[in-house]
This record gives structure tokens, C-alpha cells and sequence, in this order.
């Protein structure tokens, strides 16, 4: 009876140890990969930060060309609403050309390489949406820019959407 | 009811082995659940440092990376003169809030380039600014701006451009903290807004 019992005994205490043996080391692999996790979050943080860094750059360039070429862009949002589908085709391009960053030369081409230049990422940036809203209500009417800017750092994209009032002689 | 001498006998000497038995057992478990214990849990000692200095570090560049956010935020908000027209120095108030505390630190710009300091628990951010006017000039200047248009008096497909003469600031804030930490470093443009 007895060497039985110190057998049940001495089984039951050896498991256990291998039952704790291996929660500490699920523990430790829980640690091990959740300090690997965080450190891919981390760095998906730094690169929506530095394109969100775009952005803004790009947020500045349709602002700048808007308040250098106000009278042009009205023309432009006149004919995106009473114009010819080719007419459309024709001004969009004109107008948005200076904010894809995939055309030689353009602004948002010119401020992509130089944000790249001495970070040694991959920038982009540009204007994903540029038009006028009007709201009418009693006895005044607004007007207000709707922009989108995007910006990209190593292919991470970011968005950025300003409302801008703007005074149009109605 | 007694019983007999030799039967209580027998029990001591059962009980004796008994003893014996258990402790020897208890020995002999006692030693391989120490030799397991120590097997998973040395590799672990010496990993653990590691990935608490990992976490440490991580949880400081994010830090970094937020108060360089905040500094660029800054720059952006403040009047454009401040930036780029005056060589001496200038003194921007700049304000961090944790989830406890605000801590109030200032960019201090001198000419085209820039310091702050912000200490955050035991761990003090040192930023570093350079502020350069990238765009400007004549459309034949390497750089210029040149923005294209088309001419709404003329015909659809003439396309016309348009040098910009006004300045695009590049701003950027990089953040040093800790001995082994990557400083942080982001960039952006500003553009002179006041025509």
C-alpha cells in the first residue's frame, strides 16, 4: 500500500513543478512578444506622425495657392459646377496638378523631396479634395474651403480636413 | 481494548520507515523542482531587464514624439514673423500637459535656429529647432514655387503659372532624451500667409 502512495505522491509533486515551470514560461513569452508588439505600434506611430507632418505641409501649399490665386480658383469652382465634363477635366488638372506629388516638379513634388531629404524616409504628399461650400441662411451667406490634405511617410498615409472661411463677393 | 505489544511495535517501526521514505522523496523532489525552476527562470532574469529597458525606452520616445508634435504645432501657430523675419533672439512659451500635470517650458529661437528643454519624471527632452526659408525667388531660381493654372479669360487648355514670392519655411523639431534613445526628428513647411 505504502509504495503506492509515495509513487501517487511523488508524481503528483514533479507535475506540479512542470505545471509551473511552464506558466512562467507562457509568462515570459507573453512578455517577450508583447515588447516585440509594441515596439511595431511604436514605430507605426512615428511614421503616422511624420505624415501627419506631410499634411499640414500639403494643408499649407493649398492655402498659400489659394490666397496668391484666389480669382483663378473661383473660375475654377464656377466651371466645376456649370462646365463641360472636359471642361472639368481640363481645370482639375490645372488646378490640382500642383498638388500630386507624382508629377515632376509640382509643389507638393518639390516639398515631398525635401522632407525626404534629410530624413531619409519616403514622403509624399498632396490635396485629395479642394472646393468651395455655401451656405445660405437668413440674410447672409458663407462661404468656406473644404480641403483634404494627405501626407505619406514610408507608405503610412494620414489625412487632414480643414473648413475655411473665405469672403466671395456674391 | 489494548493491544498487543508487538502489533503497537510493528506501527513505530512502519511509521519510522514511513518518515524516512517521505523525507528522502521530499529531497529528491525538492532538488528537481529547484534544478526545473532555475532552468525557466534564469533565462527570464536576464531577459527581463532587457525588456523593462525596451518598454522604458519605448515609453520616452513616445513621449518625444509628442512633444516634438506639440513644438512643430507651436511653430506653426505663432505669427509668421516669428519664425522667419527677426535674427535675434526670441522666446516662445510652450506648454506640455501630461495627465497630471502641465508643465510650462519655453522654445528659445535664435536667428534660424532653436532650444527647449522639458523634463518629464526622471527623464529631460532636449529639442532642437532649425527653422530654413526653403522656397522663394524667381520662376528661374532653383527655389522657386511655381504654381500652374489655367487662365479663365483665355482659352481652356493654356495653362499659366505663377512664381510664389513669398517665403516656405521649413521647420524642423528633433528630440533628444535619455543616452540610448533615437532622437526624434519631425519635419513640415509654413507658408508666409500674410498678403
Amino acid at each position: 500500500m505504502r509504495p503506492n502512495l509515495h509513487r501517487r505522491r511523488r508524481g503528483f509533486a514533479l507535475f506540479s513543478v512542470l505545471l509551473a515551470s511552464v506558466v512562467i514560461f507562457i509568462l515570459a513569452a507573453t512578455l517577450y512578444f508583447n515588447t516585440r508588439s509594441q515596439t511595431a505600434t511604436h514605430a507605426r506611430l512615428t511614421e503616422q506622425t511624420k505624415a501627419l507632418m506631410a499634411a499640414r505641409a500639403a494643408m499649407q501649399l493649398a492655402q498659400y495657392k489659394f490666397r496668391m490665386l484666389p480669382t483663378e480658383f473661383y473660375a475654377f469652382d464656377r466651371v466645376i459646377k456649370t462646365g463641360t465634363p472636359d471642361q472639368i477635366a481640363s481645370f482639375t488638372t490645372g488646378w490640382m496638378g500642383d498638388f500630386d506629388p507624382t508629377r515632376p516638379n509640382t509643389a507638393a513634388a518639390k516639398l515631398s523631396q525635401s522632407l525626404g531629404a534629410t530624413d531619409g524616409g519616403s514622403y509624399q504628399l498632396g490635396i485629395a479634395t479642394f472646393s468651395l461650400i455655401t451656405r445660405t441662411g437668413k440674410g447672409y451667406t458663407k462661404d468656406f474651403l473644404q480641403i483634404t490634405s494627405w501626407g505619406s511617410f514610408n507608405g503610412v498615409r494620414r489625412s487632414l480636413d480643414a473648413l475655411i472661411e473665405v469672403e466671395v463677393t456674391h | 481494548m489494548k493491544k498487543p505489544a508487538s502489533e503497537r511495535s510493528n506501527r513505530n517501526t512502519s511509521a519510522t520507515e514511513a518518515r524516512t521514505d517521505r523525507a528522502g522523496i521530499s529531497l529528491v523532489e525538492l532538488l528537481v523542482a529547484f534544478f526545473l525552476i532555475a532552468l525557466v527562470v534564469l533565462p527570464i532574469m536576464r531577459a527581463l531587464p532587457q525588456s523593462f529597458g525596451i518598454a522604458g525606452r519605448q515609453a520616452d520616445q513616445e513621449i518625444a514624439l509628442k512633444i516634438g508634435e506639440s513644438a512643430v504645432n507651436t511653430l506653426l501657430a505663432v505669427p509668421f514673423d516669428t519664425i522667419a523675419g527677426s535674427a535675434g533672439s526670441r522666446t516662445i512659451p510652450f506648454e506640455i500637459r501630461t495627465g497630471t500635470e502641465v508643465i510650462a517650458a519655453n522654445l528659445a529661437l535664435n536667428g534660424p535656429l532653436g532650444t527647449g528643454t522639458v523634463r518629464i519624471g526622471r527623464t529631460e527632452f532636449q529639442l532642437r529647432i532649425a527653422l530654413r526659408p526653403e522656397y522663394s525667388g524667381p520662376p528661374q531660381s532653383p527655389t522657386a514655387m511655381v504654381f500652374s493654372y489655367i487662365d479663365p479669360l483665355g482659352p481652356v487648355e493654356r495653362i499659366a503659372t505663377y512664381a510664389c514670392p513669398d517665403l516656405f519655411m521649413r521647420i524642423q523639431v528633433d528630440v533628444e532624451y535619455g543616452q540610448k534613445g533615437v532622437p526624434v526628428s519631425l519635419a513640415t513647411f509654413r507658408a508666409d500667409l500674410r498678403q
